[in-house]
């Protein structure tokens, strides 16, 4: 070893602790401001496109709105006057502004078939989707995010191929298709679960001044009854959706989990004697738990999208069957305000998992 | 090798041909990538056995009138809902009619609306895409804009709600799909011609001269080709439930035509007792997904050349 | 010399695949004592993975097959994952290369390195946090407060390395692989870790398999040279008789090396000989 190394030392960060400058704080606020003012914008305009989309497929329509209220037999000026107080005589632009306006006031129209504004029914239907969703998204995260990390620490193994099989026909399965055929097996023949709907008519009554959340108010009341009945309806549609949700997480966990695993600093634990068990679930996954949050979180709102058809084939009377319904009897107010809740649901969802992104990793702070 | 006459055998020569270390010329060069190609996907089993399934699918279509053993649209009312059979195959739904031969005519409609969708959805996102990798600036932002405006709904609400506006029917539900299927595309063109977009070949065509559709058209485009496929190939799985999805609701293709997603639908009144008219349905359309998934993986393994 | 604390008999990686079989470290012997022996080779001569596979930390698709792997009389093959558990960052340890990358880039430095210290030794936080303070004073950190509060990322690589170094001689280990520990490092800075590498191993009287590429920093920091070419050690030689290098493709070497009291017209480069890639005779000392 040579002796008589030049001391010099590298570039070291000062000993002292930062001292609280000011201007450099000032500055270090400005540049954040910038950031979440510019992430607002952004936001502030997709919506405004979504409202304009689904503006534009409103008025894609080729049924004459005016019709679809007041019917075919009508007077020219009766015609006129609904005509105007629709208000389709103003400008296009005009008329966007008021759909805008009606957005911001929460006031989405009113629906034709039940008569009532919409977003009062989307708030009545709304309880039993998110039940659903729920379950189904406890379901898929609690077997999914396993088989996940089973199946990257134990990858081109059987398991993994298990794994991978399964997701790959969560992935290409018709969900609904994969209800009937559970309805048929599980509830015609084997009589194991209940039938379509929430619950039985006996046990609607119990409930029905409750958070709207069935599994919620019969724990809550202790209506251990009418709990085994609702589980017994949800059981069925929460696990299909469940599967597929499965079928998503465990795909995503696998892929981060072995994108993590390649690391060096996995070896590194390992080179300090910890087990693989735990350098599987202390390190690696701990670095991705963030990225497994956000993949729930998308599952969520792709649970809604799966929900439509799901609701239609249990008769779950939730925000799926509402739209379906509506839909099919051309009641645009409703179909146009369902479907722009969706997308809103779907932006926050996403802003809301960049932030948290941003604040648990620490190399962005 | 060599033929009992002494002469060289005609595969001798296309081995031959097909593995020579320099090619002759760029389709020799195109034919022997695309050879080799081949011989990675043969080599895995699974993306194999969607190849066939497909091919086969388009075989049942094409064949349909020759493999149908009745006609699709002949009703029996006395022979309604009756189990599979000798006769009928797969059974008969609730008007009498064959389920196995209205089963072989839908592999035509569905092939029609994943066949339509790609070709609808491939250019349009591969030229917004590349548009706005290449140009940048106000055309980025514009078009980026309008992809995150699509992709912020869920593919099948934004279908449902284009055909609730349009109004129910066969094409109505392609334009529909297409619609909500267009932007991944385009963000992956997106970031595909970004990169190429500052390669030293994209400069050297500029400074001779091209025009930016040249430039786009000639050059871009054929390098995000290949992915685009494998996305598209992808996505038809999806494309195939959705448009099924469609069908159950009663708002794709019509009655009597036999979709799959509307024989599912009409199946559900009898599904306690007549569950095979939906059950068959269902198993070609899970068939036709999981194929689509499987070879799109495939390709996806032979395109990229990391994973080789 | 030291008695043998390290040895390896005719150790042979091979990657097998469907298609192909890639016979990577190919019946390397060699006997490690209390000293500092370097394994110098280029890129895919199997020198990093001759150090993992002797800590079992090789690749999950490495088959690792040797006559005999003995650590102080424990034979290293036969071992449970158990042992080698016990084993493993307590009386072997191993520096990797890059601090940016084997360090857990969310967790922070201070708890990476008790987490070595309290697998091997019963204590509790107060006790861990004092002893790898302490560590981190031993290897010229002066903020070690400081620094244990904070993520791989805040720190430069030189520290990055040392805090590397404190980690993985926590627990007092009798032979040490460092695997390439300087070559991520600036040339100033890698003479500063090196110091202090060479510190901590005197002082503890600990062994110390040091992997490496550069062929002039593993004769001046080593007692030891061992040359691999191709999966196989085709020298072993004191580091001071390097100049006395026998076999062809460590005199390829050494010629490379531009010296400023000799003046060429071009840099002189290696050419491969073919029967380098021939098995070599399993004996110590020098072959040709």
């Amino acid at each position: 070893m040579t002796t008589a190394t030049p001391a010099i030392t590298e570039p070291e960060v000062p000993r002292q602790p930062r001292r609280h400058d000011p201007a450099q704080a000032r500055k270090r606020l400005v540049a954040k401001a910038r950031v979440v003012g510019r992430t607002a914008l952004s936001v502030c305009i997709t919506l405004v496109g979504l409202a304009a989309l689904t503006f534009f497929i409103g008025r894609l329509l080729p049924l004459d709105p005016v019709v679809a209220v007041l019917g075919d037999n009508v007077t020219k000026e009766a015609y006129d006057a609904m005509y105007h107080q629709l208000g389709l005589d103003q400008p296009l632009i005009v008329q966007f502004g008021s759909y805008l306006h009606g957005i911001l006031t929460l006031d989405l129209g009113t629906s034709l078939t039940t008569g009532k504004p919409v977003l009062q029914d989307i708030a009545r239907v709304f309880p039993a989707t998110l039940e659903l969703a729920s379950v189904a998204v406890l379901i898929g995260t609690g077997l999914g995010i396993p088989a996940g990390v089973f199946s990257a620490m134990y990858r081109d193994t059987w398991l993994d191929h298990v794994v991978r099989v399964i997701g790959l026909l969560g992935h290409s399965t018709p969900n609904f298709w994969l209800g009937l055929m559970g309805l048929v097996l599980l509830y015609g023949t084997l009589g194991w679960i209940g039938g379509p709907g929430r619950i039985d008519l006996a046990y609607e009554f119990d409930l029905a001044d409750g958070t709207g959340f069935y599994l919620l108010d019969a724990a809550l009341s202790g209506n251990w009854d009418a709990f085994a009945n609702v589980f017994s309806h949800i059981v069925l549609p929460a696990s299909i959706l469940g599967f597929s949700a499965m079928a998503y997480i465990s795909r995503m966990t696998r892929s981060f989990m072995i994108e993590q695993l390649g690391q060096e600093y996995v070896v590194t634990a390992r080179a300090k004697g910890l087990s693989w068990a735990r350098t599987v679930w202390i390190h690696a996954f701990r670095n991705v738990a963030v990225q497994v949050v956000t993949v729930v979180a998308l599952s969520y709102a792709f649970l809604l999208e799966g929900a439509v058809l799901i609701e239609t084939v249990f008769a779950w009377p939730g925000f799926g069957r509402y739209l379906t319904n509506a839909l099919l009897a051309g009641d645009m107010n409703a179909v146009v305000g369902c479907t722009l809740l969706i997308g809103l649901i779907f932006v926050v969802l996403n802003l809301l998992c960049d932030l948290l992104y941003r604040i648990v990793d620490p190399r962005t702070r | 090798m060599h033929t009992k006459t002494g002469g060289v055998t005609p595969r001798a020569r296309f081995s031959e041909w097909i593995r020579a270390p320099i090619p002759q010329s760029p389709w020799h060069a195109r034919v022997q990538q695309a050879w080799l190609r081949w011989r990675r996907l043969a080599g895995n089993p699974p993306a194999m056995m969607g190849f066939c399934v497909i091919v086969a699918f388009v075989l049942v279509a094409i064949l349909a009138p020759l493999l149908a053993t009745h006609d699709i649209y002949a009703q029996n009312l006395t022979a309604r809902l009756q189990p599979p059979s000798a006769r009928h195959w797969l059974g008969t739904d609730e008007l009498g009619r064959d389920v196995y031969s209205r089963l072989v005519y839908g592999t035509r409609i569905t092939l029609y609306i994943v066949g339509l969708t790609a070709v609808i959805v491939a250019p349009i996102g591969l030229l917004a895409g590349t548009a706005a990798g290449y140009f940048g600036g106000w055309a980025d932002i514009v078009i980026m804009r309008a992809v995150d405006i699509f992709l912020a709904f869920p593919s099948l609400i934004l279908a449902l709600a284009f055909v609730a506006a349009l109004g129910p029917g066969i094409e109505n539900a392609v334009v529909a799909i297409s619609l909500a299927s267009w932007p991944p595309i385009a963000r992956l063109a997106r970031a595909e011609s970004l990169a190429i977009r500052k390669s030293d070949f994209i400069a050297a065509v500029r400074l001779q001269g091209a025009s930016p559709a040249r430039i786009i058209l000639g050059h871009v485009v054929p390098m995000c080709l290949t992915s685009v496929v494998v996305r598209v190939t992808l996505n038809m799985a999806s494309i195939i439930l959705t448009a099924a999805g469609l069908g159950f609701l009663g708002l794709g293709a019509q009655p009597p035509s036999p979709e799959w997603g509307a024989m599912l639908s009409s199946g559900r009144q009898f599904l306690m007792t007549a569950w095979w008219i939906a059950a068959v349905p269902g198993c070609a359309i899970l068939l036709a997904g999981l194929a689509f998934n499987l070879f799109g993986d495939g390709l996806r393994d032979i395109m990229d050349p990391r994973n080789g | 010399m030291a008695d043998t604390l390290l040895e390896v008999e005719g150790l042979n990686v091979r990657f097998e695949s469907a298609r192909q079989s890639h016979h990577a470290v190919r019946g390397v012997s060699f006997a490690i004592g209390r000293q500092k022996v370097g394994i110098v080779g280029e890129s895919g001569s199997g020198k990093s993975l001759t150090g993992r596979a002797i800590m079992k930390l090789a690749p999950k698709a490495a088959r690792i097959e040797a006559g005999k792997i003995n650590f102080d009389g424990i034979d290293l093959l036969a071992a449970s994952e158990r042992r080698m558990r016990a084993i493993r960052g307590n009386r072997i340890s191993m520096i990797l290369q890059d601090p940016k990358f084997s360090l857990n880039p969310l967790m922070r430095i201070g708890n990476q390195i008790t987490e070595a210290y309290r697998l091997h030794h019963r204590a509790n936080a107060a006790q861990a946090r004092a002893k790898a303070l302490q560590m981190l004073e031993s290897v010229d950190i002066r903020d070690p407060e400081r620094v244990f509060r904070q993520y791989p990322h805040e720190v430069s690589g030189g520290m990055g390395q040392r805090v590397m170094i404190a980690m993985m001689l926590i627990p007092e280990p009798d032979l040490i692989v460092a695997d390439e520990p300087t070559s991520a490092l600036d040339a100033t800075v890698q003479r500063q870790v090196l110091r202090i590498l060479d510190d901590l191993v005197t002082r503890r009287g600990a062994g110390l398999l040091f992997i490496s590429h550069d062929l002039n920093l593993v004769a001046d920091f080593c007692d030891r040279v061992l040359v691999m070419y191709a999966g196989q050690i085709l020298e072993d030689i004191p580091a001071r008789e390097l100049r006395h290098a026998r076999h062809p493709y460590t005199r390829a070497l050494l010629d490379c090396l531009p010296r400023l009291d000799r003046k060429v017209d071009t840099l002189a480069t290696v050419s491969r000989d073919p029967a380098w890639l021939l098995p070599v005779q399993p004996a110590g000392g020098v072959l040709a």
